[in-house]
């Protein structure tokens, strides 16, 4: 077989034809016990992408699935994870990686939710937790196994997660999991795994992710949203010209005082930036938490947990909380720095405005960042417009 | 500056004077920037306007090996009887907006036009960005849009602005908008405009401020067409 970056170059990657829609959760065959999970968890109906994609991935095909942020694709791992057991047998079955510890905990906790009227038994994988009682968690025999993909590595080597009768490979946040800095993990993860179903979800997926996804999946069914219609109609999108960096911290009190928002968050592209922000913020009597990575994981979860249950409404943090964490209260995102990637712009914003929610997203930007958001809402075909002054009218 | 601006594409206020066959920006020969060219599918295309007799084609041109943002051009309507524009009624009605600029990842850029006789409306969305692909979306209006639409146009008074004093299209890209409208016919063109604050400095500030406001009701119109005739609702 002969190989050109050529003839590569002309691929181009559509929805899959055929795809069929399945309007209701009642008609995809789905066992009665995890139907009945479904609907006390308070689904009625199933998203554009979960009337998708839930059929074919059940069948056992290869899926990659797209779709905007915040309308259900965790749930929709979960929901074929679960449909896909054997409940006869207490083996591994289905694996999921995702690129953040919290995200991963996420899924475990939906999963277990709509598993309510199930026997089913899912870990929670993840790194910066004791290995030794993970170790005898997987060993009393966990049906499906959620987790980080170094950690998850880890107890696969350790023959803690017996790899045998894994027949289905999750990568949530897929185009995050297939770049420079995870592809690795990836693959080695994968190569210990037995040939079985792969499938893929984001709300991102970049052309040359979809490319290499031929080496590791056979015959995929696509379901994808063209970039342009990528962005939420219901999350109102502003910008904030700011003329020096100082600047942006007056800007962030004066926006806070203004308006009311019940949760909300402030994305910074460093560590030390979250730190000196949360002080500042601080010593201005607003009481914010902060999150990022080199945290220990007891106080990750800690904040995780005060920011989930509504005890603390700014959160100041990474871009470690830009992928498909559900908050359903937040509904300001700001963007103190510009995200460094347009994906990653996409995912920041989709933390509020889920589920169909009104939301709203602010960015602050210097004059020589202004045209690096033209192309970000260019790319996109979006429109991001000057904040209004009389901004607390709108909220 | 000023040395450094270059002759402007002719313009008919009123085109009682023939437009000289396909006139294009800058110094490349007509061939040389089809040659690159995006061509839209051969579909026999109607004519958009019956009073301007144009291509049979869009045919987006893609910018010279080395790319120089003056003779970056887009879509070429060549009005090229100029006669026929003076017995057109006082119905017809076009406009095209682009947005373009180089990076490293190619020429992108956004472009739309609605022909109010037709009401058809085409869009494209180019970027090489990891990998992407130019997006292609053509719907037809219903009458009702497109004299919101109009209104839109008619209600901003662009026509009767002038790009003279506005800022050239520069490194960080360009915009172009062409209007047709009550016998008048203008193709602006000027630098991505980021913020208000940017032009809050120039020459024609009230100009730049009309077409500015004009861009953004524009670009959300579309925006609001695009996604009811396209986007699937996703939950």
């Amino acid at each position: 077989m002969s190989f050109s970056h050529d003839s590569d170059s002309k691929i181009t990657f559509n929805t899959s034809g055929g795809v069929s829609v399945t309007p209701s959760f009642d008609k995809m065959n789905l066992k009665p016990d995890l139907l009945r999970g479904i609907f006390a968890y308070g689904y009625n109906k199933p998203s554009a992408i979960q009337q998708r994609a839930i059929v074919p991935i059940c069948k056992g095909r290869d899926v990659i699935a797209q779709a905007q942020s915040g309308t259900g694709k965790t749930s929709l791992i979960s929901i074929c994870a679960l449909q896909r057991l054997d409940l006869n047998s207490r083996d591994t079955q289905v694996l999921i990686l995702s690129p953040t510890r919290e995200l991963a905990v996420q899924i475990r906790n939906v999963t277990s939710a709509l598993s309510d009227y199930m026997s089913a038994n899912i870990h929670a994988c993840i790194g910066g937790t004791s290995t030794r009682e993970d170790q005898q968690k997987l060993e009393q025999g966990q049906q499906i196994v959620s987790g980080t993909p170094g950690r998850v590595f880890d107890m696969i080597r350790r023959k803690a997660i017996n790899v045998r009768n894994i027949k289905m490979l999750i990568l949530d946040e897929a185009d995050e999991m297939l770049s420079r800095g995870f592809k690795e993990q990836i693959y080695d993860v994968y190569r210990h795994l037995p040939p079985g179903q792969v499938v893929l979800v984001s709300a991102t997926l970049p052309g040359e992710i979809l490319e290499m996804t031929s080496k590791f999946m056979s015959d995929p069914i696509r379901i994808l949203v063209k970039r342009d219609e990528l962005t939420l109609d219901g999350i109102a999108q502003y910008f904030v010209s700011v003329e020096k960096e100082e600047w942006k911290f007056e800007t962030v009190c004066d926006l806070f005082d203004s308006l009311t928002i019940p949760q909300s968050i402030i994305f910074c592209n460093t560590k030390k930036k979250v730190d000196w922000l949360t002080q500042k913020m601080r010593a201005q009597n607003f009481t914010v938490s902060a999150m990022h990575g080199e945290m220990p994981q007891k106080e990750r979860d800690l904040i995780m947990q005060e920011f989930r249950s509504g005890n603390s409404r700014i959160l100041i943090t990474t871009d470690i909380w830009a992928r498909g964490i559900d908050v359903s209260l937040v509904s300001l995102v700001l963007n103190y720095d510009l995200p460094l990637n347009r994906e990653q712009y996409l995912h920041r914003i989709g933390r509020s405005g889920r589920f169909g929610r009104r939301g709203m997203a602010i960015n602050f930007v210097k004059p020589d960042e202004a045209s690096q958001l033209r192309e970000i809402e260019q790319y996109y075909g979006t429109i991001i417009s000057e904040m209004p002054i009389n901004l607390s009218d709108l909220v | 500056m000023s040395d450094h601006r270059r002759s402007r594409r002719p313009r008919h206020a009123r085109a009682s004077v023939g437009r000289p066959a396909a006139p294009r920006r800058g110094n490349i020969p007509p061939a040389a920037a089809s040659a690159g060219a995006i061509q839209f599918p051969a579909v026999p295309v109607p004519l958009l306007l019956p009073s301007l007799r144009r291509p049979s084609r869009l045919v987006f041109s893609l910018p010279p090996a080395r790319p120089s943002p003056t003779t970056m051009s887009s879509s070429d309507f060549a009005v090229q009887d100029g006669s026929a524009e003076s017995s057109s009624s006082s119905e017809t009605f076009y406009v095209r907006y682009f947005m373009g600029h180089n990076s490293r990842y190619g020429l992108e850029f956004m472009e739309f036009e609605v022909a109010g006789t037709s009401g058809r409306m085409r869009y494209v969305n180019q970027s090489k960005y990891r990998r992407d692909k130019i997006i292609r979306k053509e719907a037809y209006l219903s009458k009702a849009s497109i004299q919101a639409l109009q209104q839109i146009v008619a209600e901003s008074d662009i026509v009767e602005e002038d790009d003279k004093l506005w800022p050239r299209p520069n490194n960080s890209g360009k915009q172009e908008l062409e209007v047709v409208l009550d016998n008048k016919h203008i193709s602006f063109s000027t630098s991505m405009i980021t913020s208000m604050r940017e032009i809050q400095d120039e020459k024609d500030f009230e100009g730049l401020q009309t077409y500015y406001y004009l861009i953004q009701e524009l670009r959300s119109f579309m925006n609001a067409v695009i996604s009811l005739h396209f986007k699937i609702i996703p939950y």
